[in-house]
């Protein structure tokens, strides 16, 4: 599996806690990164399309519908692949922690 | 306003649209009324960065297509898959077949003008032919081919020839 772009893996958190609609996920996306990431619609439906047909996410049917909204969720599949990347970058951040150390020493 | 994201969501493949497009609108609206009230510079800057990512998603969907998709899309839009994670532009075989049959008519016109000088009393069959005729010759041979290979392939696939190779011949300990 390719490293996650850190775009989708703030898509992916975002999703991680509840389901959400595409305008919610924007919002959110810029709230967890402080700001710092504001992502464009197209940026983000792009990315959603990606992680739909990679099963990564579903459609979720949710109460509000007014105005054609969606909301998407993630899957198991995604779930467990979130799961695995996070821990990839602890490892690499474990590392990269004790070999900076080392050097400082 | 909205009219304007609209003709731009048009330049995304159908297949997109027909998926999206209702949705995106939705929230591209939602994002003007919400955080389209600041001041007339955020205002652009909005409107810059929404029509830029819309722009760039159109281009990137355009050109890149999830193998699982590429049999739902009309004609038009496929490209010479050569392997899953690299795709030739599909603008790329028209212009190389477009740049062999200029060529290869400049070589019947020399050709022929040579014989001309040489023995004019001599008719060449290359004269009778125009550039666009060539093109268009070559043009429809190549795509020919390129189908009768696809039907070809397209057969071998649902025979499952291809996954002759993942067969197991023995029983995995």
């Amino acid at each position: 599996m390719e490293p996650l772009t850190e775009t989708v893996l703030l898509i992916l958190l975002s999703l991680a806690e509840q389901p959400r609609h595409g305008y919610s996920i924007l919002k959110d996306v810029e709230q967890i990164s402080d700001g710092r990431v504001v992502l464009s619609t197209g940026t983000l439906y792009g990315a959603l399309r990606r992680l739909l047909e990679d099963r990564w996410i579903e459609r979720f049917a949710d109460d509000d519908t007014s105005r054609g909204k969606q909301a998407y969720r993630l899957t198991s599949f995604g779930h467990r692949n979130l799961q695995g990347e996070l821990s990839r970058m602890k490892k690499l951040t474990k590392l990269a922690s004790r070999r900076i150390a080392s050097e400082e020493v | 306003m909205l009219a304007l994201y609209r003709c731009v969501l048009l330049l995304y493949p159908e297949i997109c649209r027909r998926e999206f497009a209702e949705e995106m609108l939705v929230v591209v609206s939602e994002r003007l009324e919400n955080d389209g009230r600041a001041g007339l510079l955020s205002r652009m800057k909005l409107h810059g960065r929404e029509l830029a990512g819309l722009l760039s998603g159109a281009i990137d969907e355009r050109f890149r297509f999830k193998s699982s998709s590429y049999l739902a899309l009309p004609v038009a839009w496929r490209r010479i898959t050569m392997r899953s994670s690299f795709r030739f532009p599909r603008a790329v075989a028209p212009m190389m077949l477009l740049v062999l049959a200029l060529v290869s008519f400049t070589i019947s016109r020399a050709s022929s003008a040579a014989v001309k000088a040489t023995s004019p009393h001599l008719a060449t069959a290359g004269e009778r032919f125009s550039l666009p005729l060539s093109v268009g010759l070559w043009l429809g041979t190549a795509y020919l081919v390129g189908a009768i290979v696809w039907l070809l392939i397209h057969s071998l696939h649902r025979s499952g020839t291809q996954r002759l190779s993942d067969v197991e011949t023995w029983p995995q300990k």
